[in-house]
């Protein structure tokens, strides 16, 4: 599985799939917003991007990919920091 | 042309087209042929991948699709049929009409996306009976032309200094992509990952992504509906992005970047006093070409100025600039003036690649008077190594400054045998010849500019010569020549160069027996005299065998021209729906290059004729007892030292008698003459000028040309037309040609207010000969030259014509001869330039006329008549 | 860069070639009579002269025989500049061993192209 969802966390693990979006809707749904995960994400569907982008959640870590990174800080990042 | 791989490119794309052509028609013949679907498709595939090497995507992609069809043709998915060669065959032309305009312009009219698209969709339509699945699915990529500088610009700026200085050091310096790409809403249902599709693209720099409406909250997100666009800086090329998102091609767009297209200077403007210093010295280093020490004043500034202004992003710039192999000056100019401006300003890209200058026409003026002037310094004056050397050296800087830089050899040539020879002719026959290049470079200039430009940029092309070399002597017949026979091309320029230097050999080994003949009475060296005379015969053989054996080079097989006509026979007997076979004989009979190549329209002409008006529709012809398929037949074959070529057909033949009436109404002649002609006659009426000009404006031959332009053209080459016809069995057309050109030097002199030519290889040199030095003996007019007494013969006498009003200051210009061995000076009025004639033997009233080699056309219509010294003087 | 020696008596002049060859990208020297020119085009290397006909202590036709004498300078090109627009001064220049003449004042455009042709340098 690669999406964990915890207490009050969402973790990304490997290679995320579409599959996993509308679960991903469903936490973000909630408030307080659930704060993600990605350092052990080694890529992710566009449709989880947009979900992170819809949200703008607190993203504790970034995947180590700098490029993905950089997709997510941009898109997502730069408005919840 | 600058681009090297281009000029290669482009005389290949033209081979393979052809070669797909030929192979479609034998192909539609008989389908099962497995040969020519496969050397179609692999025609099509080498042109599909070397095309990608140049920015024509918009022919690539059209090309691609064809290769796909043919794939299918190939695996027998797909059956080709009469419509199908059509649609191909309209591709392949299409595709040879973008290769001209790769030629003219290194790149594709505005309209050729369009084309390519609507093309290739129909293409496409094709494999509708297809199963889909097996084939490729399309691409096309939305215009990416369209991708204009200010969108270009948009996109850019989503990325921050830092990426784009970081992008800058690593696209090389043939720059890299920048792709945008905003994929489909529903493309997640069809398992496109646009995300890792775009993060795993081939030398990925860097990737913004941006939402294209904001997005809504979780609660109102569906988010299987792509709401996303991205944008890609990547090193490589728009190539490898496009096979990369091959199957995205028309969400994306792919831009061609330069790396200074990545420099933006953004930031606040302040300038103070120090900001002029840097600039000052910056300037100073970079005219010095110090660009190491400017590095270190950028050092300097940055630590000192706050990073956010727009001189401190400049200054950020140049740094990443100068780390850069070979940074362009204008490009580190730029940036140093955007330190006080705050403002980046692109210089043109287009500046350091020069093309193909033509000289503006005052050039040309300047440059023919200069040289005029250089030959002056050296017609009449006595031989000097110095002068020889001052010439030469402003002939060659001359040339180079106006790109004939190829002359160097010939000047190089002309220097050694004008040292031998102790004379200054070999350098003035270089230099007539550049004179006479650049004449012509005139007259296109000022001559139809827009057409003029066009064929300026063709005539740089260098056309390319197979020329065979039998690898292995005459085995090579046995597997029927195909592929045995070793081909190298050769710069058709530099068949020329040699040829050209052939001839300046024949011309200046004359000097050899001029030196013999000194060697006896000056220096009484009978016995060298002799030796010379008998290296002089070695050396006269072997020039004469070497200019037959350069002519051997530039033959070519007359199936160079006929193989067009499949096509052409194919293509307009379905138009007219006539059910025609084409039938050569005797393809592999060879004629002079020239002679090939000025053949295609006039038997164009003929053909179409044939074609239109011969041949009868298949009703007609069942009707006159004749089988409904009608053939025209070319074939050449060699009758001594001529090459002859005969287009027949079996149609219903030319009628005597209304060509007649035509004629008669037509104005041609009168009903008087009409009906005193012979039939034959009658039929030979249609060479006529006037005859057939106006007549038959038909899509198809009404081009307005008739047979007599056909005439003019066979005997401006030297040969004859005739025509036979027999009403109701068809007409045979004859061209008889020479087999070689028989080129002539010949140099043009005026004289006795004409234009006459001397053959070159009689001139020993050209003096000016002032009055005082004009003696006569025995009412004879002599002068000396060089310690010899030469008899004057004067033109104007010979022609029996007054000679130009001539002051008697005025020196005289003499053409010395050496006819039948002796040394004879011609008084003329004034020499011209030489050049290359194909000499034509004297025909209806000048015919019996002594003194005259022959005739030739001159390039502005006028005819020259060449001189024959032996018989004149 | 190509070096140009411009030898005229006249300082304006001077300037005026200057002005003109400096922006199509060559290098000017000056000298003020043909003694000086002769001094120049000796001890440097020069791609071409712009000489005057008329100069005090040395004219331009006597600088350009001294100049033709010397081989190593034969190949030097010469460009005369004369306020006559004459056959005879051009034939004078021409048989001193100029390799062409233009007449004063001459247009800048045919200046900077001459200069070209004669230099061998892209128009």
């Amino acid at each position: 599985m690669p999406l964990a969802f915890e207490e009050g966390i969402v973790r990304f693990e490997g290679h995320c799939l579409v599959e996993e979006a509308l679960a991903l809707v469903d936490c973000f749904k909630t408030s307080p917003l659930p704060i993600v995960h990605l350092d052990r994400c080694l890529s992710m569907h566009a449709a989880l991007l947009q979900v992170l982008a819809s949200a703008r959640p607190e993203i504790a870590t970034l995947p180590e990919g700098r490029a993905l990174a950089a997709v997510v800080q941009r898109i997502v990042g730069e408005v919840a920091r | 042309m600058t681009n090297p791989l281009l000029a290669r490119f482009i005389p290949e794309a033209r081979e393979l087209i052809a070669s797909s052509s030929s192979g479609l028609l034998r192909l539609e013949k008989s389908p099962s042929d497995a040969d020519a679907v496969n050397e179609v498709f692999r025609a099509v595939h080498t042109l599909k991948g070397s095309s990608g090497l140049f920015d024509v995507p918009a022919l690539t992609r059209l090309v691609h699709v064809a290769e796909d069809l043919l794939g299918a043709i190939r695996v027998e998915q797909l059956i080709l049929d009469s419509n199908l060669v059509d649609q191909l065959l309209a591709t392949l032309d299409q595709v040879g009409i973008w290769i001209d305009q790769m030629e003219d312009s290194e790149r594709l009219s505005e309209d050729a996306d369009g084309i390519s698209s609507s093309m290739a969709k129909s293409l496409r339509s094709y494999f509708s009976a297809v199963d889909q699945s097996a084939i490729a699915p399309p691409q096309e990529p939305a215009a990416a032309s369209a991708a204009d500088a200010d969108r270009r610009r948009e996109w850019l700026c989503l990325f921050s200094e830092g990426e784009r200085l970081e992008a800058f050091s690593r696209i090389a310096e043939r720059g890299g992509v920048l792709v945008h790409y905003r994929p489909a809403e529903d493309c997640f249902f069809n398992g496109t990952d646009p995300l890792n599709l775009m993060l795993n693209a081939p030398g990925l720099l860097s990737l913004a992504v941006e939402p294209v409406s904001p997005f809504p909250p979780p609660m109102d997100l569906d988010p299987y509906l792509s709401n996303l666009s991205f944008v890609m800086l990547a090193a490589g090329s728009p190539k490898e992005i496009e096979h990369h998102l091959r199957y995205e091609l028309e969400h994306v767009v792919v831009a061609a970047l330069r790396p200074s297209d990545l420099i933006m200077v953004s930031g606040a403007t302040s300038d103070a006093p120090v900001w002029g210093d840097f600039r000052e010295q910056a300037h100073l280093l970079l005219t010095a070409g110090d660009l190491l020490g400017i590095r270190p004043r950028i050092r300097t500034m940055l630590e000192l100025v706050a990073p956010d202004l727009a001189a401190a992003s400049a200054l950020r710039w140049l740094d990443a600039l100068l780390e850069r192999s070979t940074p362009a000056p204008d490009l580190i100019a730029a940036l140093i003036d955007a330190t006080r401006s705050g403002v980046f300003v692109d210089p043109p890209p287009d500046a350091a690649l020069p093309d193909r200058k033509v000289p503006p026409a005052r050039a040309l003026t300047l440059a023919r008077d200069i040289l005029a002037v250089q030959k002056r310094g050296l017609d009449g004056q006595a031989f000097d190594e110095d002068k020889l050397r001052t010439a030469a050296g402003a002939l060659g800087r001359l040339a180079q400054s106006l790109h004939h830089g190829n002359m160097d050899a010939a000047i190089a040539v002309a220097i050694e045998s004008a040292l031998s020879s102790q004379s200054f002719s070999p350098l003035s026959v270089v230099l007539d010849r550049l004179d006479a290049a650049l004449a012509q470079e005139s007259m296109r200039a000022t001559a139809a500019p827009s057409d003029g430009s066009n064929r300026e940029a063709r005539d740089g092309i260098a056309e390319m010569v197979p020329v065979a070399i039998a690898s292995n002597g005459g085995l090579d017949h046995v597997d029927g020549g195909r592929g045995a026979a070793k081909l190298l091309k050769v710069d058709q320029a530099k068949i020329d160069l040699l040829m050209n230097l052939i001839g300046e050999l024949v011309v200046s080994k004359n000097s050899l027996s001029f030196l013999a003949k000194r060697a006896e009475d000056v220096y009484k060296c009978r016995e060298l005299g002799r030796e010379l005379k008998d290296k002089y015969a070695v050396i006269d053989r072997l020039s004469q065998e070497m200019q037959s054996a350069i002519m051997q080079v530039r033959m070519l097989p007359v199936s160079d021209v006929f193989d067009r006509f499949h096509r052409v026979v194919r293509d307009v007997s379905r138009k007219l729906e006539k059910e025609i076979d084409l039938a050569i004989e005797g393809g592999d009979t060879a004629a002079d290059k020239t002679i090939i190549e000025a053949l295609g329209d006039p038997l164009l002409h003929i053909v179409r004729n044939s074609l239109d008006h011969g041949v009868e529709l298949p009703a007609q012809r069942l009707a006159a007892g004749k089988p409904p398929r009608a053939t025209i037949t070319l074939r050449a074959y060699q009758e001594a030292d001529q090459v002859v070529i005969e287009v027949g057909d079996d149609g219903r033949g030319i009628d005597p008698t209304r060509i007649r009436d035509v004629a008669v109404a037509k104005g041609v002649i009168n009903r008087g003459e009409a009906n005193a002609l012979s039939d034959q006659e009658a039929i030979n009426l249609v060479f006529r000028p006037g005859f057939s000009t106006a007549a038959e404006v038909s899509d198809l031959s009404g081009r307005g040309v008739g047979m007599d332009v056909v005439r003019t053209v066979v005997e401006k080459l030297g040969g004859r037309v005739t025509m036979t016809s027999r009403v109701g069995e068809g007409s045979q057309t004859r061209l008889m040609l020479p087999l070689s050109m028989a080129v002539t030097r010949v140099m043009l002199v005026e004289a006795a207010g004409g234009l006459y030519g001397v053959p070159m290889d009689l001139i020993v040199e050209t003096v000016r000969v002032a009055a005082d030095r004009i003696h006569t003996v025995k009412q004879a007019e002599v002068f000396v030259l060089r310690e010899q007494l030469i008899p004057l013969v004067r033109m104007s006498t010979l022609l029996k014509a007054a000679a130009r009003p001539h002051s008697p200051d005025e020196a005289e210009a003499v053409l010395v001869c050496r006819v039948d061995g002796r040394l004879v000076g011609l008084v003329i009025d004034e020499f011209r330039v030489g050049m290359d004639v194909v000499l034509k033997p004297l025909e209806g009233i000048v015919a019996g006329l002594r003194g005259f080699a022959g005739t030739t056309l001159l390039g502005d219509g006028r005819v020259l008549l060449v001189l024959d010294l032996k018989e004149f003087l | 860069m190509k070096r140009i020696l411009v030898v005229d008596d006249s300082l304006t002049t001077r300037m005026f070639y200057r002005s003109v060859l400096e922006p199509a990208g060559f290098h000017v020297e000056e000298a003020s009579n043909g003694l000086e020119g002769l001094e120049q085009v000796m001890l440097h290397r020069f791609d071409m002269a712009i000489v005057d006909v008329n100069m005090p202590k040395m004219d331009g036709y006597a600088m350009t025989e001294e100049l033709r004498r010397n081989p190593d300078l034969s190949a030097l090109p010469v460009l005369t500049i004369s306020t006559e627009a004459s056959a005879a001064d051009a034939a004078r220049a021409y048989s001193a061993g100029a390799n062409y003449y233009l007449v004063k004042p001459a247009d800048p455009t045919d200046l900077t192209l001459v200069t070209q042709m004669l230099t061998g340098t892209a128009s």
